[in-house]
């Protein structure tokens, strides 16, 4: 077969194209086959709903499934590591919280360590609630500021899962207070909310869904993030006061999207990009809404450099737990 | 107040045939999963959960409750014809149930566990529709001490499963205790009793547990007897031939009523416990199971009864409503199934919460029309499967064997496709056989290991809250007083009851041994 000349212009055209912006084709090619997505926590909580959600439009956008697996148990310690023992090969994925970076450093021997992970991309960040009985002291921010500054009052204690208690324990611990309270982790927000309702504890944090099935009848005392709830989350809830307009530093828990660390940068970043195509379906966007969360996307150009953010705020705080 | 026109709406949303469609899909495919040892009823319902996107209110729910109903009465299905519980929750079935099997009495075993876990699904389903706000507040009266008293007063309640020998049987509990402590610990995540194994860090999952102990431990006896004699070689064809035949001793009406007593107690314990987040089936099952045996000791539950079989599965399906109060009373999920059933609700657009009642009153008639709907196809649906498992049952050992032992290894890495709890399995299996070979009762195991991480989560949480008081810790309402007062009267009656039962065998004994002696001495 001859060469002409369009032929190899062509070629050197293709092959440059190709050098120059490798994502470009690997985006193209990539995934080549179902995308094992691990979900370090059991079936039904937020998380696995996320996972679910997107994975619905999957074939969409990647051409190809996601198998979800749950890999709960152990604060998400084990399904991260089962991350971590998968092939690197850019077919896994994990989706993950605070949550296991907590669990992690608060072991002596930790399974893996949290700051070795590749993270493609932020899918949305968790905007934990400060909720409280109506009519007490400290059923606004201001009071119960007021109220733990007062040391003849009874410490209060506040409820949650670790993640959503890291909120309130950083705007408290800006102020000098982290002391007033007691921070009682629970494995899930539905029990802590049990035992919230029930008056065992005094306070609860939880997810905006949450929150918005409790105004009604509950204050709504503080947003621990610097984000703005989904419109019809803020109709129901009302003004509530946040970090930023407290004057606080914000603690933002991701949800984040992440890989294994030997996982080539262009897969990485190629994910990333295709997480943020999946978030902008339709029919994805659609159901997102009625689980009644919104996207907060970070791509894979500063995904990596808020997630060494997080981490070194979680070792920050990880004394009031331990 | 019912709402009559929300009451219609519903019943036009369930009374059709995409509905009716998907129940019975639902309720087979959960009967199948419930017989399979390892996929259990969470499995399944996330499995079934995507599909749920595209499909109708109505039809999307009957998928769910379908499923969710069918795999909690599926598990009893093995656990009567193969020794192997399918589920958690119908470990305590295999007591009787596979006694009745190894009777030829399959078919009746499966029948009663059909009809009692329908009957208390029913019942509980009704209690659940009338008195959802009612029960949900009485469960979050349940806080971290009160829940604590409710565990101690359930392992004091089951002491009635230790067996005739009580030191086996605080042997076996013991053991349970001790498996239950490995993992991370229930407040601070610590891993603890890991041997440096990190995929201990989440503890031993019960399903491996129970699959190895009951299903694992009983294969590996029959392969010692099989070994240790000379089996006559049975003609298999015959027995696939009968397979599908309807023969076998069925249950008759009057069983089904004598029955009736260990369907009102599984239908109470299962209510109760199910209202109560974390508690599950497993628990309602176990704890059913004890009062009935404790509460009628001339019936011989655990020798092979229909009315211990009554009790088990009536004890574990009597959850599956009151497991929804929580969620539809408060929108807290209780359990992994209630959250996932709340996730279809959102993503139908109804939101959980309490003020469910008043947004979406068509759903919620809807869902109860079909939690009452679901018995129906149950009953039907799991008719079938048990004549078909009953005569599985009956294969010759020989053949059976391979077939459960294959079973649990698939059904124990079904669980979470993990191959570390295949070790887990086999590992107790072999405690299982050495449990069995010494006559030591495995139901204390598996109540110690249930119930005690979570008293000591309870405690712990307890503890935190009061800042290190166990004095408030411990009675820090009338309802942990109360629960406190229960188990040390509880203690006191069952010990002296023990004491009583035993003084009589030792004079019922010496008796004997006398008129023996008597009848020896008039003979020379």
């Amino acid at each position: 077969m001859n060469f002409t000349r369009r032929m190899m212009i062509t070629a050197i055209g293709a092959a440059g194209i190709a050098f120059a912006s490798p994502s470009l084709v690997i985006a193209d090619s990539y995934p080549s086959g179902t995308v094992k997505t691990i979900v370090p926590f059991g079936a039904g909580g937020g998380t696995d709903n996320w996972a679910r959600v997107l994975a619905s439009g999957a074939f969409d956008v990647f051409g190809h499934g996601m198998h979800v697996q749950n890999r709960g148990g152990a604060d998400g310690t084990i399904g991260w590591k089962f991350m971590m023992d998968s092939k690197a090969d850019g077919h896994s994925i994990l989706l993950a919280s605070p949550t296991p970076i907590m669990a992690a450093l608060m072991e002596k021997n930790p399974p893996y360590d949290p700051a070795n992970i590749k993270i493609p991309a932020y899918y949305s960040v968790m905007k934990p609630t400060l909720v409280g009985p109506k009519n007490k002291p400290y059923s606004t921010w201001e009071g119960l500021v007021a109220y733990l500054k007062d040391n003849n009052n009874k410490k209060l204690s506040i409820g949650g899962t670790i993640t959503q208690l890291l909120g309130p324990a950083s705007l408290l611990a800006q102020l000098g207070l982290e002391k007033r309270v007691i921070l009682v982790p629970y494995s899930g927000t539905g029990k802590a909310v049990n035992d919230y309702l029930g008056g065992h504890i005094s306070l609860v944090n939880v997810t905006t869904s949450t929150a918005t099935g409790l105004a009604k009848d509950h204050a709504i005392i503080v947003n621990s993030t610097d984000l703005d709830y989904p419109e019809a989350a803020q109709k129901k809830l009302g003004p509530v006061p946040n970090a930023k307009s407290l004057g606080l530093k914000p603690f933002n828990p991701p949800r984040f999207i992440g890989m294994h660390p030997d996982t080539p940068d262009d897969q990485v970043k190629a994910m990333g990009e295709k997480i943020g195509e999946l978030l902008k379906n339709k029919a994805v966007s659609k159901l997102i809404a009625k689980i009644g969360e919104d996207v907060v996307y970070i791509g894979p150009d500063q995904a990596q450099a808020q997630y060494q953010e997080v981490l070194a705020e979680a070792k920050k705080y990880l004394p009031l737990f331990q | 107040m019912i709402d009559f026109d929300a009451l219609n709406q519903a019943i036009s949303m369930v009374f059709t045939f995409n509905t009716m469609l998907w129940l019975a899909i639902g309720v087979t495919i959960g009967v199948g999963v419930g017989a399979m040892p390892g996929l259990t009823a969470t499995t399944g319902i996330a499995l079934m959960l995507p599909l749920t996107f595209s499909m109708d209110q109505a039809a999307a729910l009957g998928l769910l409750i379908g499923l969710y109903k069918g795999a909690v009465y599926g598990g009893s299905i093995s656990a009567i014809s193969f020794a192997t519980p399918g589920t958690s929750e119908a470990a305590a079935t295999v007591f009787d149930g596979h006694k009745l099997m190894q009777r030829g009495k399959g078919k009746k075993a499966l029948l009663i566990a059909l009809y009692a876990s329908v009957t208390a699904d029913f019942l509980s389903d009704v209690i659940t529709i009338l008195i959802a706000p009612m029960l949900a507040l009485v469960a979050l009266q349940f806080g971290p001490s009160e829940r604590f008293w409710l565990m101690v007063l359930a392992v004091c309640l089951l002491g009635a499963l230790s067996g005739a020998h009580f030191a086996k049987g605080m042997f076996s509990a013991a053991l349970g205790l001790f498996i239950g402590t490995v993992g991370a610990d229930p407040v601070s995540s610590v891993p603890r009793n890991t041997f440096d194994f990190w995929w201990l860090a989440d503890g031993i999952h019960l399903i491996p547990l129970v699959v190895g102990i009951f299903a694992m431990g009983a294969m590996l006896e029959k392969v010692c007897e099989l070994s240790s004699v000379r089996h006559k070689v049975q003609r298999i064809g015959g027995t696939f031939k009968g397979l599908f035949s309807m023969s076998g001793e069925g249950l008759s009406f009057r069983e089904y009523l004598s029955c009736w007593k260990e369907m009102s107690i599984g239908l109470g314990v299962g209510t109760f416990v199910g209202m109560l987040p974390g508690l599950g089936s497993t628990v309602g099952a176990f704890l059913s199971y004890g009062i009935a045996k404790q509460a009628s000791p001339h019936k011989k539950i655990g020798t092979g009864r229909i009315e211990g079989v009554a009790a088990a599965e009536a004890g574990n399906n009597a959850t599956v409503g009151p497991t929804l109060v929580p969620l539809l009373a408060f929108g807290i999920p209780g359990s992994a199934v209630a959250a996932l059933i709340g996730a279809a609700l959102m993503l139908q657009g109804a939101t959980p919460g309490p003020r469910m009642f008043e947004l979406y009153p068509a759903i919620i008639y809807s869902l109860f029309l079909v939690l009452l709907l679901g018995n129906i196809f149950n009953l039907g649906i799991g008719r079938v499967f048990a004549f078909v498992y009953a005569k599985l049952g009956e294969l010759p050992a020989p053949l059976l064997v391979p077939i459960v032992m294959m079973m649990a290894v698939i059904g124990a890495y079904a669980y979470e496709n993990n191959p570390y709890d295949v070790l887990i399995m086999l590992f107790f299996g072999i405690v299982g056989l050495f449990m069995r070979s010494f006559r030591i009762p495995e139901a204390p195991l598996i109540i110690t290991f249930l119930l005690a991480p979570q008293a000591e989560e309870n405690l712990r949480r307890g503890l935190l809250i009061n800042e290190g008081d166990w004095l408030a810790t411990l009675l820090s309402s009338p309802l942990a007083i109360g629960l406190a007062i229960g188990v040390v009267l509880l203690t006191y009656i069952s010990s002296r009851m023990r004491i009583s039962e035993r003084m009589m065998e030792i004079s019922e004994e010496q008796l004997e041994a006398e008129s023996k002696a008597s009848s020896d001495r008039s003979s020379n």
